[in-house]
């Protein structure tokens, strides 16, 4: 009876354990520069600027949808000055970083655990190492710093584009005009803000590298191992993301 | 000089102990076959020697240097001299056979490009594969998998090669090659190796000696003479189950 109620801890203790290695071991070789830098862009490639269409999407039509309930009520009171303001203050320092985040969690993070935890089950990364070759560094290394590199610098264009969406609405709905929607933006926004952004978009691609990684190296029992790998991958990063987020909005922000 | 020795090897998997005091010697130049039921610990010992699994206890010796107790990095530096060739290949299914056979070169050596692409098609033609550089992992047959495997591990010519089942699921024809390949591998480099295998007549064919092992104990080491006089009752039993003359 006592084991199986402290299993549960027990479980996410290792876990956390495994994730805090992986870290460890990636940081080890990026400050030791023992970087593939070849494998880095093609990760970058494959991974952030394949990524830019789904993740535009998502932001794009959040913007839109948030421009249309926002400005209709805006309308009713007559404050449509503020809308700008309001939808660019949400965007820069909620929505770009964390939906860009929840749609490359799901793109590519369940990508990396499912090639992982192939090529795991196969035992590819057991002929890595007969090799010579440290998995950690060739397979964790390129996948966490390309996605170091592009998730900020997608959430950047991903909020710019949200806003400019959102102005689209406001404007071909309600006639809000372009000067009267970016009145508030630099009152309400500031540089701060952006870094924050930014720092959040590399916590958050840090955790969904380390998260897919480890679910993918750590992968047992075949088709079915590779499977649960994907699945945990995108539920525990998602969760992660949110988690984080509301941790990183408490530190940064107040 | 001996190339791989293990003394009192004790590996535990999840609670379970799979080789429970193994003390072997392989000495420089010979072939030795492992032997034994499924599940008794042969993979196992090929995979704690090579260090992809950790010991639990006991010491593992490659060219008289204690290898059991190194970091992951000084151990690659000994992998390097090392070779091996898993069950099912273990291809890295996103390159090309080209880029598998050069994956060793490429990391570990200077060579340029051309003297890399000379030594692939001289190691696939050593297994019989020419003409297959371009080809994905996926467009092979298994038999052409495992001998991409074996054209691999030779990449950096190894003093020392393991083989997991190498004839396994071959035809004879294909099993004779193999066989053959393992042979030719002492003949022209002195390489030494260890051979996981069922194959009885495969074992005969190419080994000095074998090692039977089981559940997790070794309980012959010597030629197939030794084996064949064995009084043993897993041993006969296992013989009588081969159905060899």
């Amino acid at each position: 009876m006592e084991k199986s109620f402290a299993q549960p801890i027990i479980n996410v203790v290792e876990y956390f354990g495994k994730l805090v290695e992986m870290l460890g071991k990636t940081i080890y070789y990026i400050a030791r520069l023992a970087i593939d830098w070849r494998l880095t862009f093609f990760q970058m490639s494959s991974m952030g600027i394949n990524s830019i269409p789904i993740v535009f999407l998502v932001v794009c039509f959040t913007g839109m949808i948030m421009s249309l309930q926002i400005t209709e009520q805006a309308s009713r009171f007559g404050t449509t000055q503020y809308v700008g303001g309001a939808i660019a203050y949400v965007m820069v320092r909620e929505l770009a970083p964390v939906l860009t985040a929840v749609a490359m969690a799901g793109r590519v993070g369940s990508s990396i655990a499912s090639e992982l935890a192939s090529m795991k089950v196969s035992e590819q990364i057991d002929a890595l190492r007969a090799l010579a070759t440290n998995p950690t560094q060739y397979l964790v290394v390129p996948r966490m710093l390309a996605l170091i590199i592009m998730i900020p610098a997608i959430a950047v264009m991903a909020g710019l584009a949200g806003i400019f969406s959102a102005f689209f609405v406001a404007n071909t709905v309600f006639g809000v005009a372009w000067p009267v929607f970016m009145n508030y933006v630099p009152r309400l926004l500031d540089p701060g803000d952006v870094t924050a952004a930014l720092i959040k978009s590399v916590v958050f691609a840090i955790a969904i590298a380390l998260i897919g990684c480890v679910e993918g190296m750590h992968a047992e029992g075949g088709a079915q191992g590779v499977g649960r790998a994907t699945t945990n991958s995108v539920v525990i990063s998602i969760v992660s993301i949110f988690g984080l987020n509301y941790a990183l909005s408490m530190i940064l922000f107040k | 000089m001996k190339s791989i020795e293990t003394k009192g090897l004790i590996v535990s998997y999840k609670k379970k102990i799979v080789l429970n005091g193994i003390d072997l010697v392989v000495n420089e130049g010979e072939i030795v076959s492992l032997m034994g039921g499924s599940g008794c610990g042969k993979s196992t010992l090929l995979r704690t020697v090579m260090g992809l699994i950790p010991a639990s206890g006991g010491e593992v010796y490659i060219e008289e240097r204690r290898t059991d107790n190194l970091s992951e990095a000084k151990m690659n530096e000994t992998r390097k001299i090392m070779g091996m060739v898993f069950q099912e290949g273990a291809l890295f299914d996103s390159m090309t056979v080209r880029e598998n056979v050069a994956f060793a070169l490429r990391r570990h050596t200077k060579m340029k490009e051309k003297e890399i692409r000379e030594a692939v098609r001289e190691r696939l033609e050593a297994v019989g594969l020419s003409g297959v550089e371009e080809k994905m992992p996926s467009e092979l047959s298994g038999g052409m998998r495992r001998r991409v495997g074996i054209a691999r591990a030779l990449a950096l010519s190894p003093k020392i090669l393991f083989y997991d089942e190498p004839t396994a699921g071959l035809d004879p024809m294909l099993t004779a090659t193999v066989v053959e390949l393992i042979l030719k591998m002492r003949e022209r480099y002195g390489t030494t190796s260890v051979v996981v295998t069922h194959d009885i007549a495969a074992a005969e064919r190419m080994s000095d000696r074998v090692a039977m092992i089981h559940e997790g104990r070794l309980i012959l080491e010597g030629t197939f003479s030794d084996l064949r006089s064995s009084a043993h009752l897993h041993i006969r039993s296992f013989l009588n189950s081969m159905k060899t003359p």
